[in-house]
């Protein structure tokens, strides 16, 4: 694979693509080192490539373009997914080259988001490539005058059978065109024991521009003429400007302008929150012109949101019966029935997303001599091309599809940039400026107008045997919902948020209730990598190792007992949702979730080591099923005397099936434990009069390289079922598999995270 | 030192070597390392890394992982750490010949 950076012939070869990139963008082309190229669209005739699907074309010089749909923020997914299309293409990867998508809905789903990208497009991909191969080699066929199963594809070439004949991809580009395009059931997918580039390793198209700082992302997006600005946004969700005077701050040297942005009405939804927004030559006038800005706010409903106070409403409301959602056998029955109850309630505060590059857009907005809007092209970095435009379009008065979309680079995402508000705000500011604007977010902004991670408050209730077994089990949840971003209406938990963690409780126990409370939130709630299962299975994960103490049992011998025999969780019967997923492509099999947690223990010799930690060190364990994928975590931690956490080592073991880039996901799951240990220690956005406290790195504390894991052994099971989530599914249990290990090594049971906020000191 | 936490002003008169004059061409042994490696994955905080590592590597080529901890504070949120520490050690052996 090469030349991405440097698309050659862009411009010549790929006229078909480019047809929808505005002159914007193709300015942006030339001074940027890698493409924002268009859409790949089979339908247009292209004089030049064969592009018989949307993902692929080919060129007659031999270059195989692949376009890239889903956005590449740290994954590989913009490596990974092309690697699939070359493959059943039977393409020589130096030889292909990949091209941004823009966002367009014939493209299927763009939100690089719920772990979905390979799950949902594997099989899209091979089918792409397999399509362009099956019609190289009808057209060696057609050349030759010879059967067409005479003639077969091998690394960019179509060879004959029995002869040394052979052409390569871009001799027969002339007469491919000219084929019918086959159907899919024409088409024989490779056999796995052929398979070039599935599961095996290439760096990521990406990494020379990321080592020599050529990479673009959307902080460094430029178009000609463009200002740029940063808002002075309402400190509290829901509040509005009464009134400001922006005379000082536009006697700022570089300020052109400042303009108020109306406050969002009804649900937050993606528009932007409101306030107002300095323009200027540069960031550093346009941040000084907001320092000057004095700003009267209405302050809103909201204004009294206090999380010490919510919390402790949170824990006092899980202390009380709630809805059921799941249920078996008779669960309360049992707790009040005179038997030994273990109780423990668990809370984790909000969290933010802080990715390393705060949400940043840039967009081109033209108008007519009346104001409509006749363009408007967005270039930024975004989880969901798609997402933008429909958020965009309406604010623009325009339909979706015309609103053009270009996606740099992100530097980093975990779900922020799913929501496009920021790109919002920089279209409003270009209609009324008549110019480019760019819209940067300090890391203020973003701590403090994330769409945060709710925060929850678990009650865990059971009745066990004389062996220490749960004979009832009981656990209810409480949590803002994110269904409040979308509608005024919506009290959390929502059904689907309580299937992360909550409701599909995998333990094979006789009598079960899983409930909720509802919670109504102050502040916008959004997804954060592995979403609702960061609370769920952190006090799933917890309580059963609180119970493995209490009967003086083995963790990993507890545990395996709740899961119980080898089986097919029944889904159905349990009314969940699987993401989507049917039961029969991926099933909640307890055999595999039982594989992983004896895998991870074994890496970490747990049989040999578990019991025999000296005070101050310890090993924890904990198991998950989340976004249809397998982990176990065993984590190893040191704590000194004062409180201090180390982690020495953690392994994980991960069955998430079919595997596409084996690196690039022990890079994820090792990522995936480092963020699940920073939020688990340090991870907390509090709220008072409604602000949020922590708005920098000094509040909202980060783990660097001194307090890490030091490492981190990925053991990923070899599988041949159906691919599923990855960077979302090494998250939810290792926090767990941290507490309890700080269990072991201080007797000390943390129930509230963060770490930060235990005294984890012992004698 | 962090380009991202340092006012241009107090760097005046200095020399300041970035990632364009750490190697054109990306084959400084720390460049080289972070490819072996497969250290980035979003890249973002990767140019900062590097020429921290490189400066490091500049006085000390034979880093400890107590210097490495010490040394080495820029954040990575997508938590590349662990690769990080491990490309500084092959830099370190490669500059040291």
């Amino acid at each position: 694979m090469s030349v991405v950076s440097q698309p050659k012939d862009s411009g010549v070869t790929r006229r078909g693509f480019l047809a929808s990139v505005s002159a914007g963008s193709l300015i942006l082309m030339g001074k940027t080192a890698w493409g924002q190229a268009g859409l790949a669209d089979a339908s247009k005739t292209d004089v030049e490539t064969f592009a018989p699907d949307f993902f692929v074309s080919i060129a007659p010089d031999d270059t195989v373009t692949c376009l890239a749909h889903r956005s590449e923020m740290g994954t590989g997914i913009r490596t990974g997914l092309p690697r699939v299309i070359a493959d059943e293409l039977e393409a020589d990867w130096d030889r292909v080259v990949i091209q941004q998508a823009i966002g367009d809905k014939r493209l299927g789903d763009q939100n690089t988001d719920g772990s979905n990208s390979i799950r949902f497009f594997f099989t899209r991909m091979r089918v792409a490539g397999a399509t362009a191969r099956t019609m190289l080699e009808r057209a060696a066929a057609k050349k030759w005058g010879v059967a067409v199963d005479q003639c077969y594809a091998d690394n960019h070439e179509v060879k004959q059978k029995g002869t040394d004949k052979k052409l390569g991809y871009g001799e027969l580009v002339e007469i491919a065109k000219t084929l019918e395009v086959p159907k899919e059931d024409e088409l024989v997918l490779k056999p796995r024991s052929k398979w070039r580039y599935i599961g095996k390793d290439a760096p990521i198209t990406d990494m020379n521009d990321i080592l020599t700082g050529k990479a673009i992302y959307g902080i460094d997006a430029r178009m000609e003429n463009q200002l740029f600005a940063v808002v002075a946004r309402s400190p509290v969700v829901g509040g509005k400007v009464k009134s400001f005077d922006a005379a000082a701050a536009k006697k700022i040297p570089g300020v052109v302008d400042a303009v108020e942005i109306p406050a969002f009405k009804g649900a937050p939804l993606f528009q932007p929150l409101g306030g107002i927004a300095v323009l200027a030559n540069s960031t550093w006038a346009a941040w000084q012109g907001r320092d000057a800005l004095e700003i009267d706010w209405d302050l809103g409903a909201n204004a009294d949101y206090d999380t010490d106070v919510f919390a402790k409403e949170l824990k006092a409301t899980v202390s009380k019966p709630g809805e059921v959602l799941r249920s078996v056998g008779d669960a309360n029955a049992e707790v009040t029935s005179g038997k030994k109850v273990i109780k423990a309630d668990y809370s984790v505060p909000h969290l933010a997303h802080a990715p390393m590059e705060t949400p940043c857009a840039v967009a081109d907005v033209k108008t007519d001599a009346v104001g409509k809007v006749t363009s408007c092209h967005v270039l930024c970095a975004t989880q969901n091309p798609q997402a933008v435009q429909q958020a965009v379009g309406p604010a623009m008065g325009m339909p979706n599809e015309d609103v053009l979309v270009n996606v740099t680079l992100l530097g980093a995402g975990f779900g922020r940039k799913s929501k496009p508000d920021y790109c919002v705000e920089a279209a409003m500011l270009s209609k009324q400026m008549k110019r480019p604007v760019h819209v940067t977010w300090t890391r203020e902004d973003d701590l403090a107008h994330d769409y945060f991670h709710s925060i929850s408050a678990i009650h865990c209730e059971a009745s066990v045997d004389d062996k220490g077994m749960p004979t009832g089990w009981i656990q209810r949840a409480s949590y803002p919902s994110i269904g409040s971003t979308f509608s005024e209406a919506a009290e959390g938990p929502a059904t689907w948020e309580a299937e992360m963690g909550h409701t599909d409780l995998p333990f094979d126990l006789p009598n079960i209730s899983l409930e909720t409370r509802k919670s109504k939130a102050h502040t916008r709630i959004g997804w954060l990598r592995s979403v609702c299962h960061i609370q769920q299975n952190f006090a799933v994960g917890s309580f059963a190792d609180e119970l493995a103490h209490a009967a003086g049992r083995d963790p990993l011998e507890f545990l395996m007992s709740l899961l119980g025999n080898d089986r097919l969780f029944d889904m159905k019967n349990a009314k969940l949702g699987n993401r989507g997923a049917s039961a029969e492509e991926h099933p909640y099999d307890i055999g595999r979730l039982k594989n992983v947690l004896t895998r991870a223990a074994t890496g970490a010799q747990w049989q040999q080591r578990a019991k025999s930690m000296p005070k101050g060190r310890g090993l924890g364990i904990a198991c998950c099923r989340s976004f249809l994928g397998y982990t176990g975590h065993v984590v190893e931690v040191e704590v000194t005397k004062q409180g201090t956490v180390k982690i020495p080592k953690i392994w994980v073991a991960l069955d998430a099936g079919t595997i596409v880039s084996p690196d690039r996901v022990r890079a994820q799951i090792e990522g995936a434990a480092i963020m699940a240990c920073t939020q688990a220690k340090y991870g907390k956005i509090s709220f008072k009069n409604g602000r949020a406290n922590e708005t920098n790195f000094d509040g909202y504390q980060m783990m660097t390289m001194s307090d890490a894991p030091r490492e981190i052994i990925v053991d990923i099971v070899p599988s041949t079922a159906a691919p599923a989530g990855v960077g979302e599914t090494g998250v939810p249990s290792c926090a767990p598999a941290l507490c309890n290990a700080i269990f072991i090594a201080t007797g000390k049971r943390v129930r509230d995270l963060p770490l930060a906020d235990n005294d984890l000191s012992w004698a | 030192m962090q380009a991202c936490v340092t006012e241009v002003g107090d760097v005046a008169g200095s020399k300041v070597v970035t990632i364009e004059g750490l190697s054109q061409d990306g084959d400084h042994p720390v460049q080289k390392a972070w490819k072996d490696h497969n250290v980035p994955q979003c890249g973002y905080c990767q140019v900062g890394q590097m020429m921290m590592a490189a400066a490091m590597l500049k006085s000390n080529n034979d880093p400890s992982d107590d210097d490495i901890e010490s040394e080495m504070w820029n954040i990575c949120r997508c938590g590349t750490y662990p690769r990080i520490r491990e490309a500084i050690k092959s830099a370190a052996k490669a500059m040291r010949g």
